[in-house]
């Protein structure tokens, strides 16, 4: 398993440096000078010159990815953020909680909904149950959490005053966000859960099991549960890429100071140090959620541990 | 199987358990206010925006304080001397001490001013100090001299850029290859304590401060961006002051009878530039039709909705020696708009682009303005940028039209006009519509080397009345301050600068 | 031989229409598309008022029979501009579903028949782009290349084309060894030959899929997109940038966001359904 683990972190490198070039390229082409924006619109413009100068601005892209890549290997340093002037590594470690608790929670609230949503629809399929929870589920697949988002500050912050809309610090505070970001989930996990548990209840060793006289909720939960969960656990895994990306809709919405943010932010003001390792972060943490799942797959399921050798 | 099943959905609730913090609880010593934007930098110099500004007001201070009626008074300086119109002389207060225990010495004062005179974010500012002038002949006094004489000079040293800061702390910061900006020291009421992000700002009492102590313990700056937000927070009692309440929430706020509304007039002047050194918007004829072509007044009505007013000056009628106060918008008259094309040389009307940055106000005057002028016959394409690629593309004078707003960092007539007016300042000083007039040129030079006189009164009425015969310019709209309040929140001052001095804020006793 | 064949692909088409029509979801789906194509292409037609008409005597006007959907704070007509909205809409879907599609089927297509060295190194790329959340990706391309409709259309595009060539690549792997395939090579067929001729028209079903539910996705991350500032000019009645400038009035008048946000929910769950109608319809085997 070690090695295993060794290796997909070796596989990544590649992967990393790509992303940071790939960025790389896109910061460099862009409007707009880091320098004048980081002065301010009042610095004349030999200070932005000289500035332009300090930071490298003025050198040829590959001596200026270079040097990034230099500082970056040798030193570890992803530099320090252009507008505040403080070490990159502390502006993300400064919003990464929030939005990884919003991804977290919103991942909890999804699962601990969606299974028992998608077991109790499969086992009275066609019921009312069933029905409606199909009809919402669609309906939640087709819901952009951005709007989602505005019309729950609308009912239950506005109207009804229950909840605030802002901030993201008391678990008040996070209840909205993390509804808003993981109704989605919900939606798709209760699919996935339905028709997988549909699948296996079908299948010949459910029906031995019955008809051997056990307990049909005992049977359903040792028996379809456990084969159904590696589709859900994928599932999981890949909402949970996606809702880095609705994490950032969430977190302007509900002005949560997140990842999201600071990165919308950083890329409008063109703190080119920050945007990229923002970017190198978050495809870091992508990769490791992507290697739990994997890891949580070859534990639940010991067939597939022997490929991992 | 069951026992993984378990441990699975157990590791998933214990990681959303993990996830809840602790409830605290904040008392009446703790004074909250949502603002709009976040700072970015706690450096005097480093920057010169509105929300740096804000929060350096509550724990730095300068020789020199502005009251809301602009009035300048004595901070740091005890008194002052001008022996000639370019040698200043300030003698300081005694025992004021840093929030490093330091006391604030003369050299302290002629360090801070030395940054601020070579910082590139304020060189328009402090950059008119003499190199080498520097003089401190005792530690109470401090002594510099500018290049030129300069009338709005003075009025700047209440400007944050012209903060006093503990010289020590800023080596200190250098030594340890940290950043000032994020380490500060003062000698205001509040101490710095912890700032996260585009989240919150903290400050606590600073005891030792050598001013009237402020009457609670800590402030709390928390980051709130959109407006319907603010404006909850502020109802459901989240937040004890929000800034930048938009129209829509002003009768909701008003309606309250737990909440206060204050406003205050801006310096600011937002406009529609012309840039006056590319075809066709060379033509005055066609700069005249634009003007003639839209109702400036309903344009404002419709996106301010009553915040602010309509502009009629190059500045906002509160501050010396405008003449906005007398002048107004001209009559829409699209007739005469199409003449005037007509007689350039474009009967059938033109083609232009207004370029605007994502700011909402903005947009949408922009919108409304392409309905207006479709009506002239001339074509808009309204083009929204982001402010970094929008500030290149004004700088580079590629530009026919576009919007932008000009808050003078002090309040005097110099800094409203010269940067945008001047021919020096063209491009990348502020000077957008690139006016090249040596009359204005002229003018603006014997302003700023007149001290405030009937004389003075004389010369910016000139250069007003110069500017609005060039019409490089449609005054859009002079903007204003709107805060919130709950109704316990008392001695509220508003600046009309947004750099409200919260420290003063004190609790209404009974709830 | 051509000919028998072409039959034979008419009539699996047959086949195909002839279950997605038992599926009503997916048949509703494909009903409120064409609703909306419809009218996208008679908006001219269908829509009350210019798309950017002002009334500024009439703003914030709620939905009346003069203004169905009532106006917004231009006094700008709600429904004619969700009308005019769908061409918008639709036409970002439409054309950055074909640039991804294009781009991403080209190199999965390669990298199955392929294999070998091209392959590792063409799905490294791919997987430095799938690394790049999609929302931020786009982002930086707006940014790099400034704003704009088509710029849009290309920053969603670029970010999807990793999943279309995943999903080629993988159905091109399960058919690269097939006996059909091998008999095409051995008589001689150029390799651009059998991947257009032979490969590609059977690996059809997951591809229509993913562009289905794609087209779903570009519309809602332009929307995003719009949400966050970096949308179209004005007055470009595109629906995430009414919902998005409807966001300061909420409170008030709540009509802005509701209509141009119900319109964005439709469409997306009418792709969705058809999507999944016709993941059925054109994999009999799936079907339980």
């Amino acid at each position: 398993m070690i090695r295993y683990i060794l290796k997909r972190v070796l596989l990544l490198l590649p992967v990393l440096l790509g992303v940071s070039l790939v960025v790389f390229s896109l910061l460099y082409f862009s409007d707009g000078d880091p320098a004048r924006n980081a002065l301010g619109q009042n610095a004349s413009e030999e200070a932005v010159q000289a500035q332009r100068e300090e930071w490298g601005l003025n050198d040829p892209f590959l001596v200026q990815y270079g040097n990034y890549l230099k500082k970056l290997v040798f030193d570890f340093d992803l530099g320090d953020s252009y507008q505040s002037h403080k070490p990159v590594v502390s502006e993300i470690a400064d919003a990464a909680p929030a939005t990884l608790k919003l991804a977290l929670l919103s991942i909890a609230f999804a699962t601990i909904l969606g299974i028992p949503f998608g077991i109790i629809s499969a086992i009275y399929q066609y019921s009312i149950f069933d029905n409606i929870m199909m009809i919402l589920a669609l309906i939640g697949v087709s819901m952009p959490v951005f709007w989602l988002g505005l019309l729950m500050i609308l009912l239950f912050s506005v109207r009804l005053g229950w909840l605030p809309s802002s901030g993201f610090e008391h678990f008040n505070q996070m209840i909205l966000p993390s509804i808003a970001l993981g109704a989605q989930s919900t939606a798709v996990i209760t699919r996935m859960t339905r028709s997988n548990m549909l699948e296996v209840i079908r299948k010949d060793y459910i029906r031995t099991a019955e008809a051997k006289g056990q307990k049909r909720s005992v049977v359903i939960t040792k028996h379809a549960l456990g084969n159904a969960l590696i589709p859900i656990i994928t599932i999981i895994g890949i909402q949970f890429g996606q809702l880095l990306g609705g994490a950032l809709m969430t977190e302007v919405i509900f002005s949560i100071p997140g990842i999201g943010r600071l990165m919308v932010n950083a890329i409008k003001s063109r703190d080119n140090p920050l945007v990229l390792g923002g970017v190198l972060f978050v495809a870091v943490a992508f990769a490791i959620v992507n290697l739990i799942i994997d890891i949580i797959y070859a534990y639940i399921d010991p067939r597939i541990k022997s490929q991992y050798t | 199987m069951k026992k993984r099943i378990a441990f699975v959905l157990a590791a998933i609730m214990l990681i959303s358990v993990f996830a809840l913090p602790s409830v605290s609880a904040e008392g009446r010593d703790t004074l909250i206010v949502a603002t709009a934007y976040d700072a970015i930098t706690l450096d005097p110099v480093a920057n010169n925006d509105s929300p740096s500004s804000h929060a350096m007001h509550q724990m730095y201070e300068g020789l020199l304080s502005l009251d809301a009626n602009s009035e300048l008074h004595p901070l740091l300086a005890e008194s002052w001397e001008m022996p000639d119109d370019v040698t200043y002389i300030f003698h300081l207060k005694k025992g004021v001490k840093f929030h490093n225990g330091e006391e604030m010495k003369a050299s302290d004062v002629a360090f801070s001013f030395e940054r601020a005179r070579t910082a590139p974010a304020v060189t328009h500012i402090f950059g008119g100090i003499k190199e080498g002038s520097f003089e401190t002949p005792d530690d109470y006094t401090v002594k510099f001299q500018l290049n030129e004489p300069n009338a709005a000079f003075f009025k700047c040293l209440a400007h944050a850029s012209g903060f006093i800061v503990s010289e020590k702390a800023v080596k200190e910061a250098e030594e340890a290859g940290e950043n000032f900006g994020q380490n500060p020291c003062g000698t205001g009421p509040f101490k710095f304590v912890s700032w996260k992000k585009n989240d919150r700002m903290e400050f606590e009492r600073f005891e030792d401060y050598w001013g009237d102590a402020p009457k609670y313990d800590k402030l709390l700056l928390r980051v709130i961006p959109e407006a319907t937000n603010r404006t909850i927070e502020l109802e459901s009692g989240g937040v004890d002051i929000a800034y930048e309440i938009t129209p829509q929430d002003i009768s909701r706020i008003e309606e309250n009878d737990h909440l206060q509304l204050l406003r205050t007039p801006e310096f600011s002047t937002q406009y529609l530039g012309m840039n006056v050194s590319k075809a066709p918007l060379d033509d005055i004829r066609v700069r005249q039709a634009i003007q003639l072509a839209l109702d400036m007044s309903a344009i404002d009505e419709a996106v301010w909705r009553g915040v602010g007013k309509v502009a009629t000056g190059p500045y906002a009628d509160s501050m010396q020696y405008s003449l906005a106060g007398d002048w107004t918008q001209p009559e829409r008259d699209v007739e005469k708009a199409k003449e005037l094309l007509a007689e350039a040389g474009y009967p059938d009307g033109l083609s232009l682009t207004l370029s605007t940055n994502e700011k909402t106000e903005r947009v949408d005057m922009a919108t409304i303005i392409k309905a207006m002028l479709a009506e002239a016959g001339i074509d808009l394409k309204v083009e929204v940028l982001e402010w970094a690629a929008y500030i290149q593309k004004l700088e580079a004078g590629e530009q026919d039209l576009f919007q932008i707003g000009w808050t003078p960092d002090a309040p005097d007539p110099d800094m409203a006009l010269w940067p945008c007016f001047h021919s020096s300042a063209m491009g990348a000083g502020g000077n957008y519509v690139y006016l090249d007039d040596e009359e204005i040129d002229k003018l603006l030079e014997e302003g700023r080397a007149t001290q405030d006189s009937p004389e003075r009164e004389e010369i910016y009425h000139k250069i007003q009345e110069r500017i609005e015969e060039l019409k490089p310019w449609i005054y859009e709209h002079n903007g204003e301050v709107v805060v919130g309040a709950q109704d316990y929140v008392e001695n509220l001052e508003l600046s009309p600068y947004a750099w409200h001095p919260i420290y003063k804020v004190s609790f209404k006793d009974a709830e | 031989m051509e000919q028998s064949k072409r039959k034979k692909r008419f009539r699996r088409l047959g086949d195909v229409w002839h279950r997605l029509r038992k599926n009503k979801l997916a048949m509703v789906g494909l009903v409120i598309i064409v609703i909306l194509i419809f009218t996208a292409i008679f908006a001219d037609y269908l829509a009350p008022y210019p798309y950017d008409e002002m009334h500024l005597l009439n703003t914030f006007e709620t939905p009346s029979k003069e203004f169905i959907f009532g106006t917004d704070n231009f006094g700008q007509d709600i429904f004619s501009r969700v009308i005019y909205g769908a061409r918008i809409s639709l036409r970002i879907g439409f054309i950055s579903v074909s640039i991804a599609l294009i781009i991403g089927v080209t190199i999965g297509a390669i990298c199955g028949y392929f294999g070998g060295k091209v392959d590792i190194l063409l799905m490294r790329v791919i997987d430095i782009f799938q690394a790049i959340p999609d929302i931020l990706m786009a982002i930086a391309i707006i940014a790099s290349l400034g704003p704009g409709l088509s710029n849009l259309m290309i920053a969603v595009g670029v970010a999807a084309i990793p999943g279309y060539a995943r999903i080629v690549r993988a159905s091109v792997l399960s058919l690269r060894d097939m006996e059909f395939i091998e008999a095409a090579r051995a008589s001689g067929s150029s390799s651009a030959r059998i991947i257009l001729k032979h490969i590609l028209p059977n690996c059809l079903a997951p591809i229509i899929v993913q562009a289905t539910l794609g087209f779903a996705y570009a519309i809602l991350n332009a929307a995003g997109m719009s949400f966050i500032g970096l949308g179209l000019e004005p007055p470009t009645p595109e629906w995430g940038a009414m919902l998005s400038s409807g966001r300061a009035y909420i409170r008030d008048y709540p009509h802005m966001t509701l209509f141009p946000g119900l319109v964005i929910v439709l469409t997306i769950f009418a792709l969705n359904v058809l999507g999944d109608g016709l993941r059925d319809a054109l994999d009999p085997k799936l079907k339980r």
